[in-house]
């Protein structure tokens, strides 16, 4: 997995690429912790190929931190099966999630 | 990664030492019982016990019929928890069965009638008497015997039945060496010590009426709803009817083998026959525990279809057990006469007649096992009939006529009779192997020994992965790359691949010390994927787990089952086997 940030202004966008699963989704709650700054943050999922149920907690994680922050969150460029897995557990109507324009 | 044999073997360990033990338990009190009777009281008497033992069989089977019959019929009832039912059928075969003991000991005063025509009138005749009257008298007492020894077990105290078992067969010995040594009642002290040790040890059952446990409760089967009693009793009947085939069948072969061998052949081969079929026996306790084991973990591993660990199941089975049976048989080679000497059997003449034909009935052995096998393996694995063939073949239907044979051969040629008719033995083996194989090669023609399909049907991912976050991670990705070689949607791929590592990750973290091992199994059927997990674990039913989890909390395997369509679990074998579904598209 690789994961690259980058801020403009107060809108923090983190691109994942590659599989967000319990090896590897500690380090995107790092990456998340490190933009202490950020009034809004992105996260990217165009290049993500996958998402395991500890991918998902980071990501809630990092919601509820942006919340509590008063700030936004969202999930952008979501493909189709990453795309499935927040469906069917609901968290696209909990969160706000853009699917991949096709 | 690979698919290996660590968890299956593991299983066959643990399950192996109490299959030998019971086994050992049943046959121990038989053989001992028959080296008693030869040493104390003689050759002559040993094989008169031999030949009454045929009434006693015949006289056992109500008892044993219905009571393994009805403690299936009631396992299940109770599973079903229809406790009345289950109670009807208890009292009704137990009734029946106690009514049946009662006709058999009213029938002890034909036992004259009944010695003369088993003996042909020959020396036998009185100690044979002696020995079913005292039998016959009993039954009342073993019917019971043989109901209770079922039925405890079921009805959740498993312990106290095999304790009644062993504490009956102590007592009997331990009777059988006072009575015969030291009283004069010969062959009917020893069946006096049987009856006697399953009627004091009944004892030991007190802790069973005692038990919270217990849900068997006896309920007159005559009154009101007597009816209802009777269709309780066929349906014990009709549960009972393969032990029912496999008693005739064993009663049939010893009525006509004995009848055969004493008029023909005379005491010395009755005595020598005798000690043959106890080295039989001893084979059973010995070998037959492990064989056993394919009864108890096969069956399980078959239904889900395994074929990986029903071939290495079997592998190991079949290792360990001729492994055993190549000991026995050497010491019976090199040794027969101290064996046939351990039946009482010392004198010159005798001694070697019986020493000779012990070499050569040996013979018969590796195929009695591999007979042996395939009736316990045949029948583990939904293939009914063929292990009824193997097992009508080896206990009856194939001996009974090549001894006739034999014998009669030899006696027109000139050659000795008893060494014939151990060679019948030989061939008996071999023709039920033969038949077996013709059988198989007729129904099934392309396939093997073990009818397991060579090739999968179904595209079958099978891997064993140790219990390791590092080790399990590779295992979404091979289940993607597998998916996509088998065309599989992959949207629904990569769904599946999540609810693996979540349930992979779970065993890992939850699964506790003892989790070292998961059985990996992914099968692409028609419409299907169907995923199974087996893991030694502590143990945990996935689907019966539920959290309170808020809104924003996420719980691994409540993922999976928002993923997949269909999730089930059992613990079977002491093992967590939990299977997920999904529809394919």
């Amino acid at each position: 997995m690789t994961i690259t940030t980058k801020t403009e202004g107060t809108t923090a966008t983190i691109y994942v690429e590659g599989w967000l699963d319990t090896q590897s989704s500690p380090d995107l709650g790092k990456e998340v912790e490190g933009i202490s700054e950020a009034r809004a943050l992105v996260l990217d999922f165009e290049k993500l190929e996958y998402i395991s149920s500890s991918g998902l907690r980071e990501v809630v994680a990092a919601y509820k931190k942006m919340k509590a922050r008063g700030g936004t969150f969202s999930v952008v460029n979501v493909g189709s099966e990453v795309m499935d897995v927040f469906r069917l557990t609901g968290f696209d109507k909990k969160l706000e999630i853009c699917p991949a324009e096709r | 990664m690979e698919r290996n044999e660590k968890l299956i073997r593991m299983k066959l360990w643990q399950y192996l030492l109490p299959s030998i033990m019971m086994t050992a338990a049943l046959q121990m009190g038989n053989i001992v019982d028959t080296m008693l009777v030869g040493n104390i009281l003689g050759a002559d008497a040993m094989s008169a016990v031999k030949v009454g033992m045929t009434i006693d069989n015949i006289m056992e089977i109500p008892g044993y019929v219905l009571g393994v019959g009805g403690s299936v019929a009631v396992g299940i009832l109770l599973g079903k928890r229809e406790r009345d039912k289950a109670n009807r059928v208890f009292s009704m075969t137990l009734t029946v069965s106690v009514l049946c003991g009662i006709v058999f000991a009213l029938l002890s005063v034909t036992s004259p009638v009944l010695a003369e025509a088993l003996t042909g009138g020959g020396s036998l005749t009185a100690d044979v008497r002696a020995f079913i009257f005292v039998t016959l008298l009993g039954a009342p007492v073993i019917s019971l015997a043989l109901q209770f020894m079922n039925y405890v077990a079921v009805d959740n105290n498993p312990s106290v039945a095999s304790a009644y078992v062993i504490v009956s067969n102590v007592i009997n010995l331990a009777l059988d060496y006072l009575i015969l040594k030291y009283t004069a009642l010969g062959t009917a002290g020893a069946a006096l010590s049987t009856v006697l040790g399953y009627g004091i040890a009944m004892l030991v059952l007190i802790r069973y009426l005692r038990s919270p446990k217990r849900m068997l409760k006896y309920v007159f089967p005559f009154g009101r709803g007597g009816l209802a009693s009777g269709a309780e009793f066929m349906l014990a009947l009709s549960t009972g009817m393969p032990t029912l085939l496999y008693m005739v069948f064993l009663t049939t072969k010893d009525l006509g083998l004995n009848t055969m061998i004493v008029r023909m052949i005379g005491n010395d081969g009755m005595a020598v026959y005798t000690v043959c079929a106890n080295v039989v026996l001893l084979v059973e306790l010995l070998v037959g525990g492990i064989i056993g084991t394919i009864a108890s973990i096969g069956g399980v591993i078959y239904g889900e279809k395994d074929y990986f660990g029903i071939r290495s199941l079997v592998k190991h089975v079949l290792i360990y057990s001729y492994a055993v049976l190549l000991v026995i048989l050497i010491i019976l080679w090199v040794f027969p006469q101290y064996v046939v000497a351990l039946f009482g059997i010392t004198e010159g003449v005798l001694s070697s007649m019986a020493s000779a034909a012990l070499r050569i009935f040996v013979c018969s052995l590796p195929f009695y096992l591999l007979n042996k096998f395939m009736t316990t393996y045949y029948q583990s694995t939904e293939q009914t009939k063929l292990s009824g063939i193997v097992t009508s073949l080896q206990t009856c239907v194939a001996i009974l006529p090549l001894a006739v044979v034999f014998t009669l051969a030899a006696k027109a040629a000139g050659l000795d009779l008893l060494n014939a008719l151990m060679a019948a033995f030989v061939a008996s083996e071999i023709v039920t192997i033969v038949i077996a194989f013709i059988y198989r090669k007729l129904k099934y023609k392309d396939q093997g020994f073990l009818l397991l399909p060579e090739k999968e049907e179904e595209a079958v991912y099978d891997i064993s992965a140790a219990a390791d976050l590092e080790e399990v991670e590779k295992v979404p990705r091979e289940i993607i790359g597998f998916c996509k070689a088998h065309q599989v949607d992959a949207g629904r791929a990569n769904l599946l691949a999540v609810a693996a590592e979540e349930m992979l990750v779970n065993i890992i973290r939850y699964g506790g010390k003892k989790a070292d091992t998961i059985d990996i199994n992914l099968r692409i059927a028609d419409d299907t994927l169907l995923f199974r997990l087996r893991d030694n674990g502590i143990p945990f039913d996935p689907t019966d787990y539920s959290v309170d989890s808020g809104e924003y909390e996420i719980h691994g395997i409540e993922v999976v089952r928002s993923i997949t369509d269909r999730m089930q679990y059992m613990r079977v074998l002491d093992l967590n086997h939990t299977v997920i579904e999904m529809k394919k598209s």
